[in-house]
């Protein structure tokens, strides 16, 4: 089965083709030939999982000027199981997209996208070499653009996009740096350590800062954060499938890929722990002040995926790996929960406005609690707990610092879900009247659920399994995740996430207004200030710039004859 | 008696070429009033030529077949879309498909020039032709843009030949001067002045100012090939300066690559939804990454030859797509131009896996090893942001594609289905452009 998996980027391509020339016709069944891609991914991907053997694809000298000019397409048991994952969450996705875009007008298009997005994904996790991630890599920041940007009229999404763009475009710089600077025949992924390819200047600190920067953008670590929050302007299911569970999570599976040359540098190493653990900690404080559902979310996405740095950076990278697994059952789980109870509010986003209209929907109710339980780590019953706890005693152990912050972090992980569920689902709704319900529209979505509800429960107890399947593929793994994981740290994890969610409720008994709007907080989708005020220094100059070509004849012939002269003057000056 | 052609240092196959689009410039010029004015006859009188030019080419030693099959090609490209100018200028069509071939004529002289008087001649040929249909379109912009492209053309010229007369005062001979001759400071200036006025054709910062309005004033049936024939010329003309004279003149085109990047890059950024001026100064970061290339140690030049030959590929793309609409207002291209214009707008930002892309990646590899840090930095940012100026328009152009469902195809559709084509096959097999440049 690895043999064909090594295909796997061609198997969203014919439906992409397929729903892009209008097959099938009728609007009502737009997207259907896309739903068997994503289905077919899964399948495949876990029947060669379970067989644990390995297959690649390589073509030489497809590109005769790079160090690594091959095709290389590797699929290996690290490989097929971030398909599997990948197929899983996108399969879930697809069907709920069927009634979440039922009335739009642009379904087809949507679902080109989507298809778009998961052939890039998949050539992003089977690339071999740099070249061919580079694919992907590139692949998964457009199609995430184009999906956000996806309603034009929606006030703010291709600003949204575009930051989007930007933050990517410094990772993407990165890794195009990287692979421009590998010494003559390096570039395969799993030997960038080798001493022949740590040769450059810089050597494998360089090397693997490339790739932390690359995966810090595309995992919204660090200052890098500020594009996913407003990558919620696009539709729910996006922000589930390629804003929590895949694309963002592409960044940890990089430097879980290269962990290899990560251990050979030490500065990276402690870089990745530090700007994991303060984004967990500042995106987990951020949640709890937002004002819009999916934006309060979308911050806790940004800290969970700190908490899989700080794995990676303390030497962890299998922990990583198995929260990057169940993050992505139980955080699909919690948007497309989420994204019922805006549906059927008519796309509205603020929490204002949601208040109480959770209760509605019974299974967004019982989703979005599971998923909630998922995230603060509730032991023997959820999947978050076996992960999360695995990151935390893997940080207690090597570094104890990161390890106590991770751990006390818990506390602000159930103050933000705690607060999300209790004004959504918890509380009398504000106006019961505003909620439109369409049985059949909501089936697709409910039947999405359950998969989710499953895996975000189930998923925490294949960690043995895993550990057994993958070899050395995701590092030397120290600690196989017990089935009974009642150790201490996981224990007081749990019940510092218990309090949390418990003060939340509280805080949102008393004062509900406050809690669902604070003062400080918009539910728009614009630029961070600071980022605000980078965008326009630069598009000041920009403009400044572009006035000086002013059309007028004699100041482009004295300005072409100054600099020339000035640039003689240089050359001879400077011989 | 055998014929014994003169050594001019000219490949016998650029000469070959040359002469079959000169043979094709005189022929449309004297067949196609005869026959009948429309478009379509000049096309069919002209493309034989081209074709023919570009096949001669194959043949020819690396790496001028590169220089000469890419430059018969988007002259092709070019011809193809004449019909898109029949609406405009009804009366010229003819004299345009001439000068498309005259042009290219010139540009394959200045591609494959053995000493500095062929690059004077083939350059000058091109920069007419090129000026000349810059003028031809309606209105009097074009008009304007050309005068100014013109004039400082000529004075660009008039530095070139300032050099020219420096380096045979320094050398006593008009050949590329050679490394050794450069300590003499006379000719080391004069080398300076001849890159300079070579790199005019590329538009580079600072000489890019009548490049610019012409590119944005131009009918977009004749911009593109205005950028691509001149780019590609002056690449292989400069590769042959700086493989002579070596780094004195490599560190001057490196960083006027790099500051053009810098220039191009917030140039385009302003623009806005302005598609043309966009697309104009991204000529100019184009014309950059092509400077820093030749710059860029012994493999610079080849590295240089193949990123213009993509770029003119995808701007041929652009501009075909473009064609028949001269105020560039996108909302109103049917299925096939959005899709043809979006392609070409991915390539041209760099996006993998097309062309643009692998050869963004080529020029990083060489100005890495041998540009340094610092301007291989400035590419990477040029090259990583310019995606917030092609992608803007992206989001309208896909919305766009689902509004029409039945069009007809555009007059220009074969020369988009050829750039189109060429585009994509690049794009999945870039090695097949390097294999016209360089064996092995």
């Amino acid at each position: 089965m690895s043999e064909l998996l090594a295909w796997a980027w061609i198997f969203a391509l014919p439906g992409l083709v397929l729903t892009a020339s209008g097959i099938p016709k009728d609007q009502k069944r737009a997207g259907y030939a896309s739903l068997p891609g994503p289905v077919v991914l899964l399948v495949i991907a876990a029947i060669a999982f379970a067989q644990g053997t390995e297959a690649s694809v390589t073509y030489l000298n497809w590109l005769p000027f790079l160090a690594d000019g091959a095709f290389r397409s590797l699929a290996d048991p690290l490989s097929a199981l971030l398909l599997a994952i990948l197929g899983f969450v996108a399969s879930l996705v697809y069907l709920y997209s069927l009634g979440y875009m039922a009335d739009d007008p642009g379904k087809r298009r949507f679902f080109v996208y989507l298809d778009l997005f998961v052939a890039s994904m998949a050539t992003l996790v089977l690339a071999g070499n740099l070249a061919v991630l580079l694919i992907g890599w590139t692949g998964v920041g457009i199609s995430s653009f184009l999906l956000i940007s996806f309603w034009r009229d929606k006030p703010g999404t291709l600003g949204a996009g575009l930051q989007a763009l930007a933050a990517n475009a410094i990772g993407d710089g990165a890794l195009l740096l990287a692979a421009s600077i590998v010494p003559s025949g390096c570039g395969a992924l799993v030997t960038l350590h080798t001493a022949e390819c740590t040769r450059n200047p810089g050597g494998a600190e360089f090397l693997a800062l490339l790739l932390f920067i690359a995966a810090a953008a595309k995992s919204a670590q660090g200052p890098l954060y500020f594009w996913l929050p407003n990558a919620m302007a696009g539709p729910t299911p996006i922000s589930a499938l390629i804003h929590a569970a895949t694309m963002v999570a592409a960044g940890v599976y990089l430097l879980v890929r290269t962990h290899a040359l990560l251990a050979l540098a030490p500065n990276t190493m402690l870089a990745i722990a530090a700007v994991g653990v303060a984004t967990a900690l500042a995106a987990s404080v951020a949640s709890y002040f937002q004002a819009n559902f999916k934006k309060g979310i979308a911050y806790s996405t940004v800290a969970q995926l700190g908490y899989m740095f700080a794995a990676v950076g303390v030497g962890a990278p299998f922990a990583a790996l198995f929260h990057l697994f169940t993050h992505a059952a139980f955080k699909a789980l919690l948007f497309l929960a989420a994204g019922i109870v805006i549906h059927g509010a008519a796309g509205r986003e603020g929490l204002l406005d949601l208040r109480g209209l959770g209760r509605f929907f019974p299974y967004s109710r019982w989703g979005f609690l599971i998923g909630s339980l998922a995230l603060i780590g509730m032991p023997l019953i959820t999947a978050g707990s076996y992960s999360k706890d695995s990151i935390i005693e893997a940080g207690l152990e090597k570094q104890p610092i990161v390890g106590w912050l991770l751990l006390g972090g818990v506390i602000l992980t159930g103050l933000y879900i705690g607060r999300l569920f209790s004004i959504v689902y918890l509380a009398p709704a504000n106006d019961p009247h505003t909620v439109h319900r369409d049985p059949d529209i909501e089936r697709p979505m409910n039947w999405a659920l359950v998969p989710l509800m499953v895996g975000a429960v189930a998923f925490g107890w294949l960690g043995s399994y895993l550990v057994g399947h993958l070899g050395d593929t995701a590092g030397e793994i120290e600690h196989v995740p017990s089935l009974i994981n009642l150790s201490l740290p996981g224990l007081a994890a749990f019940a510092l996430g218990a309090i949390g969610f418990a003060i939340a409720w509280w805080l949102s008994q008393r004062a509900p207004a406050q809690a669902a709007a604070p003062a400080s907080a918009d539910t728009s989708y614009g630029a961070a200030t600071w980022v605000r005020a980078i965008a326009d220094a630069g598009y000041a100059v920009s403009s400044g710039l572009a006035r000086v070509q002013s059309g007028v004849l004699p100041r482009y012939a004295f300005g072409s004859l100054l600099a020339v002269a000035a640039i003689v003057l240089v050359r001879v000056s400077l011989r | 008696m055998t014929f014994v052609p003169p050594n001019l240092g000219m490949s016998n196959h650029a000469l070959l070429a040359i002469g079959v689009l000169v043979l094709g410039a005189i022929v449309v010029l004297l067949l196609v009033n005869v026959i009948s004015t429309k478009a379509t006859v000049a096309v069919g009188l002209g493309v034989p030529f081209a074709l023919v030019a570009a096949i001669v080419g194959l043949q020819a030693p690396l790496p001028f077949a590169l220089a000469i099959v890419g430059l018969s090609l988007v002259a092709t490209i070019a011809l193809l879309l004449l019909p898109a100018l029949e609406a405009e200028v009804p009366a010229q069509v003819a004299e345009t498909a001439a000068l498309l071939l005259l042009g290219t004529a010139g540009a394959i002289a200045l591609a494959s020039a053995g000493d500095l008087l062929q690059v004077v001649v083939g350059l000058e040929t091109l920069a007419l032709s090129a000026v000349t249909l810059v003028a031809i379109g309606r209105g009097a912009r074009p008009l304007e843009a050309a005068f100014k492209y013109f004039v400082l053309g000529a004075i660009s010229l008039g530095g070139l030949l300032y050099g020219l007369g420096l380096i045979y005062l320094g050398t006593g001979s008009f050949g590329f001067p050679k490394a050794a001759q450069l300590s003499n400071t006379t000719t080391l200036i004069g080398a300076v002045l001849v890159g300079l006025g070579i790199a005019f054709e590329l538009a580079v910062f600072p000489l890019h100012w009548g490049g610019l309005d012409a590119y944005t004033a131009a009918a977009p049936a004749l911009a593109g090939y205005v950028m691509s024939a001149s780019k590609l010329a002056a690449a292989f003309a400069l590769g042959r300066l700086v493989l002579a004279t070596g780094v004195p003149v490599a560190q001057v085109l490196v960083w006027v690559g790099a500051v053009t990047i810098v220039w191009g890059t917030f140039g385009a950024l302003a623009q806005g939804r302005d598609l043309r001026r966009m697309l104009g100064y991204s000529a100019v970061t184009h014309a950059g990454f092509i400077a820093l290339a030749v710059g860029s140690g012994p493999s610079g030049p080849i590295t240089a030859a193949f990123y213009a030959a993509v770029y003119g590929t995808m701007a041929m793309l652009v501009f075909a797509a473009l064609a028949t609409t001269p105020t560039g207002d996108i909302s109103t291209l049917g299925r096939f131009r959005s899709a043809a214009l979006a392609l070409g707008l991915f390539s041209l930002s760099g996006i993998p896996p097309t062309p643009g892309f692998w050869a963004k990646l080529a020029v990083l590899v060489v100005a890495w090893q041998a540009a340094g840090a610092i301007p291989t930095l400035i590419a990477v940012a040029g090259g990583v942001f310019s995606v917030l100026y092609y992608l803007r328009p992206i989001p309208e152009i896909f919305a766009a594609l689902r509004a029409s469902a039945a069009e007809r195809l555009p007059v220009t559709s074969p020369g988009i289905a050829l750039a189109a084509a060429l585009v994509i096959i690049l794009g999945l097999f870039p090695g097949l452009a390097w294999t016209l440049a360089r064996a092995g």
